[in-house]
């Protein structure tokens, strides 16, 4: 399937570009309306699979662009905004939005808000998220299992969330407050202390399968893939 | 007792006004139906005619109600001044005896009224320099992200990725808390009761605190879960008041419970920070240290700002029919734990925890 391509009807050009760099990171194509222009003529135009609308643009606001587009066509549509109401995101979602998400947004959970909807109105399977591999120790996120030299081993919640943020540094130090933000993302609300006794337990874990000494502590600084 | 002739011819005066606008505007509609009908009769052929008079009618018929309605507005402005004047209205002399006890009765009133009503105002004005204080406040992050910004820039080295994380939260903390502040004004309008996953919306809050939670050392523990029946949003407002203000003080711990019985559940933050004594919690709350609720926001010593914060939360409580409470160091110690502020928040559990959870 060709890949899916995007809308992002946005008036801040930074956020644009964000949010834009975001879904093509996930293989999404992206098209970018100047928000002074026709909308509607835009996306009859450039027949994207899902629009991210944002709510206050120069010339009709979000709302009204949201009608114009259902009047005529049933593609998903995310609303962002900076409104925090109820009574905003009731609006979005009465006049025919699919999602809604307040700014200031995580990029992560702006992706992947864009491709819980596109999964429910394409039945669009996106490509499992890449393995990610250094010097031959593999960690395969979904499933939370590490695997080197032909053995593997679960590594449980906030392993594998460590070693992912271990693995994406790709060799440099990640800080310590890097790793708890890590674990925090899964809920862990740990301190300092307990972070220490969860990379412990990473690095046993690890030895289970001969991948002893693969992360290594750099003092005062936090933890790097050797 | 009867009205005399002067009061008659006000109270007809009154009627008058009031009737007038309706009647006039019922003259002009009728006028207009009459004026279409008869157009449209005499002359299908020209319904741009009658388009016409309609309009001109119209038009006419709203010029005059704007009118009217400036004049019971400019009526309304009389009433108040009417009704504020008598308190200063001078009252004619007293025999003594009952005229002069009647007389001193209602000189008391009076100065028990306009000491009501300075207090008012003052705790108003206190509330509005801390609301302003608080946007003050965005621009010590605004001027934080400045300066890195400039140094980056400088060096030629890259922004530092969590600074500037921590700056830019601060900013949205403060931007959500005085928009939080503008919107309570308008509360009915702008607010929805659904059923909330209220461990879901405690652990959401503690996510937007995380980066400074992390750098001050401070772990965070969420245990229970309960349904509730709430506004979603006005909820995220409180539980970030009350993170914001346990993130400064905490030492090193927050503990964060969830528990129902009886309809109600109960959501505890509480933090071994310093605490609050007496006359802030009693500040906070906004009641006067003579108990009474609603005396509002009062400034204290202290930086205007300081605890405005919990202060919201609690007006937000108020408005959403929720119960707020904070107890300092003071409290009962349970089970050993006396240390810090705990902020317990109490909501109605939602009817049916059987059920599935409605979609955010």
């Amino acid at each position: 399937m060709a890949s899916l391509k995007v809308m992002i009807v946005e008036d801040d050009p930074v956020i644009r570009g964000l949010a834009a760099e975001a879904l093509e990171r996930w293989d999404l194509a992206v098209c970018l309306p100047e928000p002074d222009e026709d909308i509607l003529a835009y996306a009859a135009r450039e027949d994207p699979q899902l629009v991210v609308l944002d709510v206050g643009l120069p010339k009709l606001d979000g709302y009204e662009w949201c009608a114009r587009i259902r009047a005529v066509s049933r593609v998903p549509i995310l609303f962002v905004s900076a409104r925090a109401e109820s009574s905003a995101a009731v609006r979005a979602l009465a006049q025919g939005g699919d999602d809604w998400l307040t700014k200031p947004f995580e990029l992560e959970l702006f992706a992947a808000k864009v491709r819980a909807l596109l999964r429910r109105a394409y039945s669009w399977a996106p490509e499992p998220s890449p393995l990610l591999e250094r010097a031959g120790l593999v960690l395969d996120y979904e499933r939370r299992s590490a695997s080197f030299a032909g053995s593997s081993v679960e590594l449980g919640k906030n392993g594998s969330a460590l070693l992912k943020r271990l693995l994406e540094r790709d060799g440099r130090v990640a800080t310590r407050d890097e790793l708890m933000d890590a674990l925090w993302s899964e809920e862990a609300f740990v301190d300092d202390n307990t972070l220490t006794v969860n990379v412990t337990r990473l690095k046993k874990d690890l030895a289970t399968i001969g991948a002893e000494g693969m992360v290594e502590t750099v003092r005062g600084s936090g933890y790097r893939i050797a | 007792m009867g009205l005399n002739a002067g009061d008659k011819a006000f109270a007809r005066r009154g009627l008058a006004r009031h009737l007038e606008p309706v009647a006039l505007a019922l003259a002009f509609e009728g006028g207009f139906a009459l004026a279409v009908m008869i157009l449209d009769r005499e002359n299908r052929a020209l319904p741009s005619d009658a388009l016409y008079v309609a309009v001109a009618l119209g038009s006419f018929a709203a010029a005059f109600l704007a009118a009217m309605g400036l004049r019971a507005y400019r009526a309304r402005l009389g009433l108040a001044r009417a009704l504020r004047d008598p308190l200063e209205a001078e009252l004619p002399a007293a025999r003594p005896g009952p005229e002069g006890a009647w007389r001193s009765l209602v000189l008391a009133c009076r100065a028990e009224a306009r000491k009501e009503a300075a207090a008012r105002d003052a705790a108003a004005k206190a509330e509005m320099d801390a609301f302003i204080a608080s946007v003050h406040a965005l621009k010590t992050p605004v001027t934080a992200l400045s300066l890195m910004a400039q140094r980056s820039i400088a060096d030629g080295r890259a922004l530092p990725g969590a600074e500037v994380g921590i700056e830019a939260d601060e900013l949205a903390r403060l931007l959500d808390r005085a928009l939080g502040r503008l919107r309570l004004a308008d509360f009915e309008s702008g607010s929805r009761i659904t059923r909330i996953d209220a461990a879901r919306a405690a652990s959401e809050s503690v996510k937007r605190h995380r980066r400074i939670l992390i750098s001050r050392g401070i772990g965070v523990e969420l245990r229970g879960a309960a349904l509730v029946e709430t506004d979603g949003v006005w909820l995220s407002f409180i539980l970030d008041q009350l993170l914001s203000n346990a993130a400064k003080y905490a030492a090193a711990r927050i503990r964060i419970s969830l528990s129902g019985s009886g309809g109600r559940a109960v959501l505890e933050v509480e933090d071994d920070g310093p605490g609050l004594e007496g006359d802030d919690l009693l500040r906070l709350s906004g009641k006067s240290a003579a108990g009474s609720a609603g005396a509002g926001w009062s400034s204290a010593p202290g930086p205007a700002t300081s605890g405005y914060g919990l202060y919201l939360a609690f007006e937000a409580a108020r408005r959403l029919g929720v119960g707020l409470e904070i107890l300092g160091p003071d409290r009962q110690a349970e089970g050993g734990r006396s240390r810090g502020a705990l902020a317990r928040l109490e909501l109605p559990l939602a009817s049916d925890p059987l059920d599935d959870l409605a979609p955010a």
